[in-house]
């Protein structure tokens, strides 16, 4: 008995380090949660799962599926050690966390994983039409990609930023932009110019045809999130609580917002003459383009908001992480609770065509909303179990 | 045939009282405020606040803010530390009379429980006191996961969990986020990518402090199941090194030699831990016998 127990614990000792030496461990690879990201475009919505899996969905059809990647499940292959393959060397594995919506370019979705790739799909039949890895060292892509004649522009823990021209799949840059400290947010783009955002306080405008820096601004905080660009101004949010305005042509400050509740991380929206923007902490806020004056009291939303704004028939819409969609009233900020019932918080913009909206939720719920009926919900995936 | 009285000890219905209280109070806190908040607010918020100021302040290095964590936090679970290895030297004193027992009462468990039950009682020990400071031990290291994870922010969902648990007074927060992740060739929020330095290290420091710490057993299955569990331990976390981010396994590094370091000196000052010799214990036993058989007697 005495050696059969002394064996066994041999025994288990011998599988533990097997484990240990062939590496066979699943945290390793794909392991990182994203939130559902979800974009639309000609009656179908196209969306990336918590889980990595990317699904093209009939919106007409009550979200019926019309391709899925990864076509098959993942095979276990005993200990998970078929995982430790990278989603290109096996078309059976979902990617890695998703947390940038996906970007349309022609016959391609474009979408950025943070197992550092950019994947192209072919949006009509899901199979993978090519990728472009980040050969640097944690260079995992988190915002997503801005597309401006032909050239995605994306930024990367990686602390760079990459231009590549979508029909070669090479990079338009001598080398990738640097800066401090990693890129998370979508940067923006005009005729000449790249802006970008990096954690390293900095705001960066660079050469859109030669990579190379025309000014930088350090706004005394890490910038988290996209940088948005209207009449000539950039709107950047920090975790220093405030909304920073900038001037494109010099990046010199025109004006930045009292200290706010929490972190300003989403994107901001510009509308006749105002900017939108939410604070981590969950308020709405509304200010005055020319010089960030309040056009109303900050709209709390009872629970923090990532996402910033969007608009549908003329109302703003937003998702809290308790998992609330609130609709505010552009001259008034008044809010409205628009849809209550989802299953999971809502951590990325929704897609908005006409009145319908599209929501992805931090659990992998997707609905279709139609903000013009009483009862919005017109179909959501995966559908309930009857 | 007497009934025998069983007498109340004030002191010990005081603290009996007082834990349950406690625990009441606890569940009754948890369902009314929910426990979702309580461990927010009462483990994760303060946890990663200490650990950013720590950050922000001794030299912007979150080896030395873990390390002078892990030292707060083993100072101020020492005394229980203390407590725990008195008892296993109790216990440790106990096993050659608790063998004798087993001898004994063979045949009659109840009464072997019994007589055990007892024993314990004499000599002011409980078998489980030493699980306490375990116990203490792991909603630290759930929270220490959670914190180190929020704090290194490597994705982010992990960044958002950073920017709400931040105290609103904490302006130090502008200037260190995002925190300095790499330590030798370590990304602290992510695995050790060697991979087994840090596994091997996780392991050896714990199986050295659960070496210094296991008492002594004179019952063969009770030494077998200490020594499964010597190695299981260690080897257990050190397989979940692998997994997790390389911050938390320092964590468990440091944590494991100043357990050590505490152990040694405690040991110092107090004697090792070492069981009775067989002789003393049976003189022992044979004294409580006759001193039962007096008792009886009158």
């Amino acid at each position: 008995m005495g050696i059969v127990k002394k064996w066994g614990r041999y025994a288990l000792l011998l599988l533990v380090l097997a484990v240990l030496v062939t590496g066979c461990m699943p945290g390793r690879t794909v392991s990182n949660v994203g939130w559902t990201v979800v974009t639309a475009e000609d009656g179908i919505i196209y969306t990336v799962l918590p889980t990595g899996e990317v699904l093209a969905l009939d919106a007409e059809r009550e979200g019926e599926v019309l391709w899925r990647y990864p076509t098959k499940k993942s095979g276990g292959g005993g200990l998970g050690c078929s995982i430790v393959q990278k989603p290109e060397e096996n078309a059976s594995l979902p990617l890695d966390a998703v947390y940038g919506i996906p970007a349309l370019a022609g016959d391609l979705l474009l979408v950025t994983s943070y197992d550092q790739h950019l994947y192209a799909f072919d949006k009509k039949t899901g199979e993978i039409a090519w990728t472009f890895p980040i050969e640097e060292e944690d260079g995992a892509l988190v915002g997503g990609v801005t597309l401006y004649d032909g050239i995605a522009y994306f930024g990367s823990s990686d602390h760079k930023v990459y231009a590549l021209d979508l029909a070669s799949q090479k990079l338009v840059w001598e080398k990738p932009f640097t800066t401090g400290n990693r890129v998370w947010g979508e940067p923006a783009v005009d005729e000449e110019h790249v802006y970008v955002g990096s954690m390293d306080h900095y705001v960066y405008a660079i050469d859109r045809q030669t990579g190379e820096l025309i000014w930088k601004k350090d706004i005394g905080a890490s910038v988290p999130g996209a940088v948005t660009l209207a009449n000539g101004i950039l709107f950047v949010g920090g975790v220093d609580r405030r909304l920073h305005a900038l001037d494109a042509r010099d990046g010199s400050e025109l004006w930045q917002t009292e200290e706010l509740g929490g972190w300003v991380w989403g994107e901001a929206l510009v509308h006749q003459g105002y900017v939108y923007f939410t604070s981590l902490e969950g308020t709405l806020h509304a200010r005055s383009v020319a010089d960030g004056t309040p056009r109303w009291r900050p709209v709390s939303l009872d629970s923090p908001v990532r996402a910033g704004p969007v608009i549908i028939d003329g109302h703003l819409l937003l998702g809290t992480e308790a998992g609330a969609l609130f609709v505010v009233d552009m001259e008034k900020g008044t809010r409205e609770r628009f849809y209550t019932d989802l299953k999971g918080g809502v951590l990325s913009r929704p897609a908005v065509v006409g009145k319908m909206a599209y929501v992805g939720t931090a659990v992998g719920h997707i609905y279709a909303l139609d903000y013009s009926r009483r009862d919005p919900l017109v179909w959501e995936y995966p559908p309930p179990k009857k | 045939m007497q009934a025998s009285k069983t007498q109340i000890d004030p002191k010990q219905l005081r603290k009996s009282l007082l834990t349950w209280g406690l625990i009441a109070a606890a569940i009754i806190a948890g369902s009314q405020i929910g426990w979702g908040v309580i461990w927010r607010e009462g483990v994760i918020r303060p946890m990663l606040n200490i650990l950013l100021f720590f950050y922000a302040y001794l030299g912007r290095s979150f080896i030395i803010s873990i390390a002078v964590f892990t030292i707060l936090l083993r100072l101020l679970t020492m005394p229980l530390q203390i407590k725990q290895i008195r008892a296993s030297k109790k216990m440790a004193a106990l096993q050659p009379r608790l063998a004798e027992l087993q001898k004994k009462y063979k045949g009659n468990k109840e009464r072997l429980v019994m007589e055990q039950q007892k024993l314990y009682k004499e000599a002011g020990v409980s078998p489980l006191g030493g699980c306490l400071p375990t116990l203490i031990q792991l909603p630290i290291w759930f929270g220490l996961y959670q914190s180190i994870n929020s704090i290194l922010a490597d994705t982010p969902l992990e960044l958002m969990n950073l920017g709400k648990n931040v105290y609103a007074g904490f302006r130090a927060i502008v200037d260190i986020v995002p925190l300095q992740s790499h330590f030798l060739w370590l990304n602290l929020a992510k695995p050790d990518p060697s991979p087994f330095i840090l596994p091997v290290l996780v392991a050896g420091t714990m199986w050295l402090q659960q070496k210094m710490i296991t008492q002594p057993s004179s019952d063969p299955q009770q030494a077998s199941m200490n020594q499964t569990m010597q190695i299981m331990m260690p080897l257990m976390f050190g397989y979940f090194t692998t997994q997790f981010a390389s911050g938390l396994a320092l964590y468990f590094v440091i944590s494991n030699v100043v357990g050590i370091v505490i152990q040694w000196a405690i040991e110092r000052i107090e004697g090792p831990i070492t069981a009775e010799p067989a002789s003393v214990a049976a003189e022992k036993e044979k004294a409580t016998d006759g001193k039962q058989v007096r008792k009886s007697k009158r």
